[in-house]
């Protein structure tokens, strides 16, 4: 119990995050309901100091209740404070809005994309203006039309005042349970609605803020002076370590380092403030100034840098970390760094308490938090003596294993090639990499030559590293992807991880045998408990077929995975670019979203899938085609299996270039082609070879699904005649889920299909709000008449299908049973 | 006066808060936490006062090799006075710490100011020896003290460290043994073979553990190893009565043995 209060503002900052958490499942209250529960809250507080005594614990638990009710109070206060103000969200859509306000994010431009968040201080909605009542912000979105306006652009800075008009619209995301989504990480913002602005015209910068904008000139002047410096690819990097610009880092070299777990090296993180305090602080002890006043300057160069380099999550936290120990070092008082870590975490969540689902922020606290906790426990489960080995060993043990299992849960793989790299690479980039980058850079405004020489030591340098760290991750080596797919296991890992390091000081400390009896039967217990759980979890799910309809937006993927393990891929989504045409250079954006490597990838990694048994392509149409382009790339198939007519379009080429390049064999359906995949498990291709179907949907590849009970009948896009063919050749029975031809279009899903095969359940694959208005009201209609329920990927988000003896279960995303 | 304590209560709940120190529980100062101990709520300095003793020692006695002015070989690893014993019927003695001026200090401070702490760090001292050097001890005892001692002291200090061990380890812990007569002080006899003849039939077992003892490992808990011969004397009584090993665990070894001060007299 002792060592709870050991230190006081940790256990409290844990306290906190379970307050927010609270806060949040909470619903929100009457104003005055909180301002009661604040009210006990400081009388909490007050008995905690009117009964302080030093040898007892009671004053902490009083502490502690407070905390914990004030944060339960922050988060409540906070989702109050940030909703939209615009709640009608049918008559908003598409309105015209005009906002006033500041730049409240670095203006992002991507090809011809702008993009900035502003904050509002006036809304004009139909002629009418309203001040802000919540602290709602707005994501802007501008296209660019000629290159030319590029240089307009350049002028809008964050902190700067703007008018501009634009068309309202509500951030739309592709719902995948465990993938990214964009709609949620925008409202995390207190983003809700979108601004898209037509014309250069509708904007207008009105006046500059002060101090973000000398910190913006000499952010600028920095940029300069090492774009001066480094060439092309090495700028950006350079800029990115030193002063956390890294927008121009060409996407290959980000990839390489995020799959080698190096992204932390990219972007400037508590180990990057760590060597600069270190370096200023070493060069004022020679200055031979006093203590205080050494801690006093580190102090005010540490806000400053802060402020430079954008100020982002873990900077944050370091900087106030580095902060309050030298606060600590001036009052000459020793302010424990873990205390520093539990206090940096309440003050930054108080301000902000979203980000507390911020990947940024988790990694770095939670590293930083093994790091300093973890370490010494670690030590001492290996006899190493050496005392650099030591540390170096434990810090690379105890870093990759707090990341590990959040790095899975948020990118859905994992390399263990990390520990080689970070064991290698840290060094490098402390040592060496890191201070010769700020030797140049302060070298190029006295001594430019000399600068200049050691820039292109450091260039010859990097680009070694950058060909060795590209070669390593296109090994894909001892890659390991899904699991950890809720946050419940996250927290089960991490609580597994914290008791494993302190299990042993608990068995050698000084505490009564009965005490640490009592701890380690509830040790046996739990994790008795623990594998009866997940042994049962086995058993029962062992034989479960899945289907997933992935929402991929318009268009078609569904994902078959088996009983005993083999997946199945048909069609893989993509989209239909608008204008294929603007090929000029400019405008391409720097990593464009693509189906493939965007959605099928991380939610086949989600699911633990690196490689596929089979691919299908139903049709070449670019809304199933579209995803296979980029998934061949990064995702082994044993076999593809295509119509007779493949390929036919030009993307069709592109793919089966790629596809034989990969030595990947194509086959070729037609008529009915059976396949057993387990004894329980069969799959039907039905290619309709008829010569009076000329429309390329009638083409499609049909499937036909039976897992142990239960048929599945997949249309692909195939339409009206050639449903009436199916039924009378192939005299189709009844099946079980009819999962609806091409997205739900008038043109498909006909009265007597449904009557041949009498579905109990109808999925459909459909975009949001897509241009064809699929899915049409007379096909819902029909399939309402009949009585059968409809689940559809716009609303609802992918479809997952579990199937086994008993039957099948239908699960929309958020219904996905999370363990 | 009254904002004043106000205010100094203030100071130091902030400073609980906010800078948490732990105070040695020997010396009072305040423990440096980053480095590492023996035990952690200990300052530097009271650790490095506490002198255990590692490396080579008797290995029935714990007599420490630097402490004799013989050099003892690989093959022989009892000191000349357990040598000289015929048949020890204490299989071996482990203490915590060398009876040094410092643990003269700490002791006495324990003894006559009656400090709790030190109560804790002495149990802690015992248990890591007892982790060190024991294993598979049924039964935890004391060297009890004369009735007529014990109402002049108050209390028996080697019961209090036997059941704080307890608390720690586990094995149960039983008055075996009562003290029949009332010996003079150690430091006042002068010749070995007076103070056997005096500790004689000092102890009997008593009846209520007569029985429990038998085939039993005991482990008899005492403050100061000093000549032996007092645990010595009960070792024999409690294998008489049917023990099957009997082992002693004291907190502090005096190293002022007779072979140590002859030197000195020549």
């Amino acid at each position: 119990m002792k060592s709870l209060i050991k230190f006081p503002l940790l256990t409290l900052a844990f306290i906190w995050l379970v307050g927010l958490v609270i806060g949040i499942y909470i619903p929100n209250t009457h104003p005055w309901i909180n301002g009661i529960v604040i009210a006990i809250a400081i009388l909490f507080f007050m008995v905690s100091i009117r009964i302080f005594e030093k040898q007892k614990l009671r004053w902490f638990v009083f502490l502690s209740i407070a905390i914990l009710l004030i944060s339960v109070m922050r988060m409540q206060i906070y989702e109050v404070t940030h909703q939209s103000q615009l709640k009608d969200v049918q008559a908003l859509e598409q309105q015209r809005i005009g906002i006033r306000g500041v730049i409240d994010s670095k203006p992002a431009i991507d090809g011809n994309q702008l993009q900035m968040v502003v904050k509002p201080s006036s809304i004009l909605i139909a002629n009418q203006e309203y001040s802000p009542i919540t602290k709602e912000r707005f994501l802007v979105r501008f296209y660019l039309q000629k290159e030319e306006e590029l240089i307009y652009i350049q002028n809008y800075q964050e902190g700067s005042m703007i008018r501009l008009y634009g068309i309202l619209s509500r951030p739309r995301s592709l719902n995948n349970p465990g993938l990214f989504h964009y709609e949620e990480y925008l409202s995390q913002q207190s983003i809700y609605w979108i601004v898209r602005v037509k014309e250069l015209a509708d904007m207008e910068v009105t006046e500059k803020f002060s101090l973000d904008s000398l910190l913006n000139k000499l952010h600028s002047e920095i940029e300069e002076k090492i774009a001066e410096l480094y060439p092309n690819p090495y700028d950006s990097f350079i800029k990115g370590i030193l002063i956390g610009d890294r927008d121009d880092l060409p996407v290959e070299i980000e990839k390489d380092f995020s799959y080698l777990g190096l992204s932390h090296l990219l972007a400037i993180s508590g180990l990057h403030l760590s060597i600069f305090t270190l370096m200023i602080s070493g060069i004022l002890n020679r200055l031979r100034l006093s203590k205080e006043k050494i801690a006093l300057i580190t102090i005010l160069f540490v806000l400053f840098y802060m402020l430079l380099t954008g100020a982002s999550s873990s900077v944050v936290r370091a900087s106030l970390m580095t902060i309050l120990v030298l606060y600590g070092y001036l009052y000459k008082n020793s302010f424990h760094s873990l205390q520093a870590l539990g206090l940096a975490f309440i003050i930054m969540t108080t301000y902000q308490p979203f980000w507390i689902f911020n990947i940024g922020f988790q990694l770095s606290f939670l590293i930083t938090f093994f790091i300093l906790w973890g370490t010494p426990k670690l030590e001492t489960f290996y006899p190493i003596t050496v005392l650099p080995w030591k540390k170096a060993i434990s810090l690379l043990i105890i870093t990759q294993l707090a990341s590990f299992s959040l790095v899975l849960y948020h990118f859905h793989q994992y390399s263990f090639l990390a520990w080689l790299a970070n064991f290698v690479m840290v060094p490098i980039f402390s040592m060496f990499i890191l201070p010769i980058g700020i030797l140049s850079l302060i070298l190029s405004f006295i001594l430019f030559p000399i600068a200049k020489l050691l820039s292109y030591v450091l260039i010859q340098f990097l680009s070694m590293i950058f060909s060795i760290i590209h070669f390593i991750s296109q090994t894909n080596l001892f890659q390991m992807v899904g699991g950890f797919s809720s946050a419940y296991n996250i927290i089960v890992f991490y609580l597994i991880l914290i008791w494993l390091l302190v299990r042993k000081k608990i068995k050698g400390s000084f505490i009564a045998f009965q005490l640490k009896k009592k701890v380690f039967f509830f040790e046996k217990l739990i994790l008795g408990l623990l594998i009866i759980f997940i042994s049962f979890q086995q058993l029962s799910s062992h034989d479960d077929a899945w289907i997933s309809l992935i929402d991929v937006g318009q268009g078609d993927s569904i994902l078959i995975e088996t009983e005993k393990g083999q997946n199945i891929l048909i069609d893989s989504g993509g989209s239909i670019p608008f204008t294929r045409e603007e090929t000029e250079e400019w405008k391409v954006s720097k990593d464009p979203f693509e189906i493939g490597e965007d959605v099928l990838v991380p939610y086949l990694y989600q699911r633990g899938i690196k490689k596929l048994q089979m691919a299908v392509l139903t049709h070449e149409d670019l809304d199933h085609i579209g995803g296979y382009l980029t998934l061949v790339d990064h995702l082994p198939i044993e076999s593809f299996f295509v119509g007779p007519t493949f390929p036919r379009t030009e993307s069709g080429k592109v793919l089966e270039k790629k596809l034989l390049e990969k030595n990947i064999p194509i086959y070729s359906l037609n008529n009915r082609t059976s396949l057993q995949i387990t004894p329980d498990l069969e799959v039907h291709f039905i290619y309709l070879n008829e010569s009076f179907l000329t429309k390329e949907n009638d083409q499609s590849i049909i499937t036909l699904l039976e897992a142990y009970q239960t048929k599945m009948l997949m249309m692909g896009d195939l339409e009206e005649r050639g449903e009436l063919n199916l039924i009378e050749k192939y005299k189709l029975n009844e099946v079980d889920i009819l999962k609806v031809g091409h997205h739900g279009s008038k043109t498909s899903t006909s009265q007597p299909l449904l009557d041949a095969i009498k579905p109990t359940a109808a999925v459909i694959s459909v975009g949001e709000n897509n241009r064809y208005n699929h899915p049409s009201n007379e096909v819902i209609e029909r399939l309402e008449n009949a009585h059968i329920p409809i689940y559809r990927t716009d609303t609802q988000g992918a479809i997952l299908i579990k199937i086994n003896q008993k039957g099948y279960k239908i699960f929309p995303t958020n219904k996905v049973p999370s363990f | 006066m009254k904002s004043g304590i106000l205010s100094y209560h203030l100071k130091a709940y902030w400073k609980e808060l906010f800078f948490p120190e732990e105070h040695c529980m020997i010396c009072g100062q305040i423990v440096d936490s980053s480095r590492e101990k023996r035990i952690n709520s200990i300052c530097c300095r009271c650790d490095e006062q506490l002198e255990t003793i590692e490396a080579s020692f008797c290995k029935r006695c714990h007599k420490p090799l630097y402490k004799m002015n013989q050099v003892m070989t690989e093959h022989q690893l009892l000191c000349e006075d357990c040598l000289s014993l015929d048949t020890p019927h204490l299989t071996k003695n482990r203490s915590a710490v060398i009876y040094n001026d410092f643990m003269k200090e700490v002791l006495a401070l324990y003894k006559y100011r009656g400090k709790e702490t030190l109560a804790e760090v002495f149990s802690y001292l015992l248990k890591l020896t007892y982790d060190a050097y024991f294993e598979k001890i049924d039964i935890l005892t004391y060297i009890p003290l004369h009735p007529s001692r014990l109402v002049e002291r108050g209390f028996n200090q080697a019961e209090q460290l036997a059941i704080q061990l307890h608390v720690l380890i586990g094995v149960p812990v039983f008055p075996i043994m009562n003290r029949v007569k009332d010996t003079t002080k150690q430091s006042k006899t002068t010749s070995k073979s007076e103070r056997k003849k005096q500790l004689d039939k000092a102890f009997v077992v008593d009846e209520e553990y007569s029985q429990l003892i038998k085939d039993k490992d005991i482990l008899i808990v005492d403050d100061i190893y000093t000549t032996g011969s007092t645990l010595e004397e009960a070792a024999k009584i409690l294998r008489e009565e049917g023990a099957h090993q009997v082992y002693s665990l004291t907190l502090a070894r005096a190293i002022f043995s007779r072979s140590f001060t002859n030197t000195l007299r020549s």
